[in-house]
């Protein structure tokens, strides 16, 4: 489902820095091939939402001819800090790549204490292929980025 | 014979990873400026794609460049000073600023400063122009990254002339490229033509084309003029701006700092000889298939005595003719004949030149019957197609790409025999055309790369400089003055009242994004 | 109206007006170089542009034309080809059609300036401004066509071309001419006046820039040779 890095950011580095957004779409993107598009009627660059049981994720459309039939990905760690709207499925703020992955544990990895080989629920653990996941995807049509009824009032 | 010096640029596109250091870098320099926050001196496009701005390549569009009349004159394809005069009001040939992109920036504050909430906060993108909030972005700089983007639309590319596209719309079939763009600083340039105040001029000693931002007044001609769209109209300051080719740095022997921080080490800097005197005469040749010969044939030789008196005459100071000997960018243009000019069927003579990307072969590779013609691989199986290639560096001639590539393949076919199995083989060579210390010297430059090699860049002499303002006769007395400015004294531009016109838009490239008022 | 207000308006006002926009533009061009331009906003938006300012340029400077001939040409000299009254129906329809184009062009980029989100955000007060007056001066001046029709035999047009000729020879009593004439052309001249006035602080200075050198410049292209 997601890759770990970017093209030009190592992890989560500079992925939410203005010129790095104006160099890519400026805020979240999921890839999609061009026939899955054709199938659920998405453009490039419409908001999409992918669930699963584990939760959610809202992020824009690319739609491409370099992803297989079938298949979605999305890079790391682009934070729903950014331009982010909500999803209609869970009613929060659409999440990340982690909100439809689940990290799972493999004890004979953890043996020996070691920090890197920790695991935390549902956000590090030490099998690599945790990241991949069945998800639906579907199209948002009422985009809502929920920002303008705040509990109290803002403080800018 | 007229000898004059430019410093030239090759790109090797076979080594380009699309990291865009060089467009942060560039932009950081010298467009993190309100009014240009869409500008990119230097971008990296994905090919193939539309570009940036939208399908730029496309001259039944935009008309930039020059267009070759029936007399055998060229004259700009916007049409002559008349013709170009009569549209000053309302030019019908300019980009929109959604040809580029809007530019937008992200409430960054809010994240900091927003009340509580039932959800966590957002940093919504707002317009850099209005201020006003947008839903998403529609288009970017980069916008069809490694082939974001439908194919239908992608291939709107002008490369795909005389291609049967649909194929390479197909996942199986895909390939990609990147294609770093800056300014060509051309020979024949369309924008210095094109520009009805005299602003835009190309500098004799070392060829930089710059802009007198004192002496534009934004007539917005030179941005339809050029070709490869790379003047970018400043909405705040109303001038027209482009690349420096980091005069300051080539002046004093360093390279631009699009070059400096290219970590692929993709680009060569080096003097050129040419003929200024032919320079009408080469762009004016009947067949567009013929420009890139054309323009190879108008530069000179630095090792021949005749040129070296002739641009002794003509006040090339030696240690330019010295540096041409060594330029890397005439040993690859030249000498190996693997850089080819960007769209020379613009007929500007560009000097920003670029060596075709290898690819992988597809055919029957996976079988293991990988079809050679006995030496290297046949290069009509590349994944790129040549003649795509062609489309972009040679006016459609594909023999001369041809040649270049396999020139590349016969390199590192070469180096294999020579480091992995012990025993160079020669007839590799022989193949192409190259001799031992030629391909040796092509690894040297082109594979190691070292810093030296790749720029060979004399230092600007003070006897060579013009009166300008900013060759002062005496370099000393300048010596704790301010650098850059916009005309008004050490100011850099910043935001000031003036009776003349008070910006309306503070910088927000570090992030503010413009507050209504 | 007094005569010390008709005086102080039409004998002493003019001479403020262009010694200000003189003396502002060479300031300006001076001192400030990087302020002289055109301030294009055909970038941010290109739509309307091709109907709205070549209409207002072209019948703009026509307009120009028309009033500096027809104030400035002596007596004397147009009477060897037609009588004030044949001069004045000419002008009357010159500047009607002229007038017409500006005027719609004109009121095409005065609601593209004010109603466009992008031209809007990106105006500086004086170009909202100097729109505004131009307006108001074209309305005036369109107006003054009826005013003119009152008098079909050229006496004001006699009168104001009098005091325009006494204001640039620097002969004393100008305003005396227009003393009596009717309040719409007083009107007109004043905020003409207005206009010299705020010229060198608005982007009409770039009038003075129309690029007519490159048609004469050989060839194409500017090579800085080196010092």
């Amino acid at each position: 489902m997601s890759r770990l890095t970017g093209s030009r950011g190592i992890h989560s580095t500079y992925s939410d820095n203005l010129l790095m957004l104006t160099l890519n779409r400026g805020g979240p993107v999921v890839w999609i091939s061009e026939k899955d598009a054709r199938k659920i009627e998405v453009k490039d660059n419409d908001w999409l939402e992918l669930y699963n049981a584990n939760g959610a994720i809202v992020a824009r459309a690319v739609v491409s001819q370099r992803v297989p039939e079938g298949m979605t990905m999305m890079y790391h760690a682009q934070e729903k800090t950014i331009n982010t709207p909500k999803s209609p499925t869970t009613g929060a703020r659409g999440g990340i790549h982690n909100s439809v992955t689940r990290a799972v544990v493999k004890p004979t990895h953890m043996i020996g204490g070691y920090a890197q080989l920790s695991y935390g629920f549902n956000y590090y653990g030490t099998v690599g292929s945790n990241r991949d996941e069945f998800v639906m995807v579907r199209k948002i049509e009422n985009v809502d980025f929920g920002d303008e009824n705040p509990v109290t009032e803002a403080a800018e | 014979m007229k000898v004059r010096a430019q410093i030239g640029m090759v790109l090797n596109l076979d080594k380009c990873i699309g990291c865009h250091t060089c467009s942060v870098t560039c932009k950081n320099v010298w467009t993190s400026r309100a009014g240009v926050e869409y500008a990119w001196f230097n971008n990296v496009e994905t090919k193939p794609g539309v570009g940036y701005p939208r399908n730029w390549e496309d001259q039944m569009q935009w008309n930039g460049g020059w267009t070759r009349k029936s007399s055998g004159k060229i004259q700009p394809k916007m049409g002559g000073k008349f013709r170009l005069l009569s549209r000053i009001f309302a030019n019908p040939d300019l980009p929109e600023i959604d040809d580029y992109y809007e530019p937008f920036t992200f409430d960054y504050a809010h994240l900091q400063t927003s009340g509580e909430a039932k959800d966590m906060p957002t940093a919504r993108a707002h317009s850099a122009i209005t201020g006003e909030r947008m839903e998403k972005p529609e288009w970017g700089p980069n916008w069809e990254e490694i082939l974001g983007g439908e194919f239908e639309k992608r291939s709107q590319d002008y490369n795909f002339k005389d291609i049967e596209k649909e194929m390479y719309g197909e996942f199986e079939n895909t390939f990609m490229m990147y294609l770093p763009r800056l300014c060509e600083h051309c020979l024949n340039p369309a924008c210095v033509a094109s520009c009805p105040s005299g602003a835009i001029y190309k500098r004799e000693e070392d060829g930089i084309v710059l802009i007198d931002q004192d002496k534009c007044r934004g007539w917005r001609m030179c941005v339809s003029g050029c070709p490869y769209k790379k003047i970018y109209f400043n909405w705040q300051s109303g001038k027209s701006e482009k690349c420096t080719f980091c005069f300051p740095r080539i002046e004093n022997g360093e390279p631009t700092v699009c070059s400096e921080t290219c970590v692929g080490r993709i680009r060569y800097l080096g003097v050129m000889l040419y003929d200024a005197d032919r320079i009408e005469e080469a762009a004016s040749v009947a067949d567009e298939k013929d420009l890139y010969e054309a323009q190879t044939d108008i530069f000179l030789n630095p090792s021949d005595p005749e040129v070296i008196a002739a641009a002794k005459r003509d006040g090339v100071p030696d240690s330019w003719l010295a540096a041409a000997k060594k330029s890397p960018v005439y040993k690859m243009a030249m000498e190996w004949k693997v850089a080819f000019p960007l769209h020379p069927e613009y007929r500007t003579l560009p000097m920003v030149w670029y060596i075709p990307p290898l690819s992988p072969i597809q055919s029957r590779w996976e079988d293991g019957q990988l079809e050679t013609d006995g030496v290297i691989p046949d290069v009509s199986k590349l994944r790129i197609p040549v003649k795509y290639l062609a489309n972009l560096l040679t006016a459609g001639k594909e023999q001369p790409v041809t040649h270049a590539l396999e020139r590349m393949l016969a390199m590192r076919a070469y180096m294999r025999s020579k480091h992995v199995e012990g025993a160079p083989d020669r007839s590799i060579l022989d193949h192409v055309g190259l001799d031992k210390p030629m391909v040796e010297d092509m690894y040297q430059i082109m594979a190691i790369a070292n810093y030296e090699d790749r720029y060979v860049i004399p230092t600007n002499h003070k006897e060579y400089a013009g009166k300008t303002p900013f060759d002062n006769d005496i370099a000393f007395a300048s010596r704790s003055e301010c650098g850059f400015s916009f005309g008004d004294g050490c100011s850099g531009g910043e935001v000031k009242k003036s009776l003349f016109g008070t910006p309306t838009h503070k910088n927000t490239l570090n992030g503010q994004i413009r507050r209504q008022k | 109206m007094s005569y010390y207000i008709n005086e102080l308006l039409f004998g002493i006002y003019p001479y403020i007006a262009v010694l200000v926009m003189i003396l502002g533009c060479i300031f300006r061009y001076d001192q400030n170089p990087y302020s002289w331009k055109a301030d294009s906003s055909q970038l941010l938006r290109s739509k309307g542009m091709r109907w709205g300012s070549n209409l207002f340029h072209i019948g703009i400077i026509l307009l120009f034309f028309g009033h500096l001939v027809g104030l400035l040409t002596p007596e004397a000299v147009y009477h060897l080809v037609m009588s004030a009254a044949v001069k004045q129906k000419l002008a009357m329809i010159a500047g009607g059609v002229f007038g017409a184009m500006c005027f719609i062009g004109l009121t095409m980029l005065l609601w593209r300036r004010i109603s466009d989100p992008r031209i809007r955000a990106t105006s500086k007060f004086a170009d909202i401004l100097i729109l505004v007056i131009l307006y108001l001066q074209l309305i005036l001046g369109l107006a003054t066509i009826p005013a003119s029709a009152q008098h079909p035999d050229g006496s004001s047009m006699i009168a104001l071309a009098n005091w325009a000729q006494h204001i640039v020879t620097f002969r004393g009593g100008a305003a005396e001419f227009v003393m009596e004439e009717a309040f719409i052309f007083k009107a007109h001249i004043f905020l003409g006046l207005t206009i010299f006035l705020i010229f060198p602080f608005t982007r009409l200075v770039h009038m003075f820039s129309a690029p007519v050198k490159y048609i004469l410049r050989p060839g194409y292209q500017i090579v800085r040779k080196r010092g």
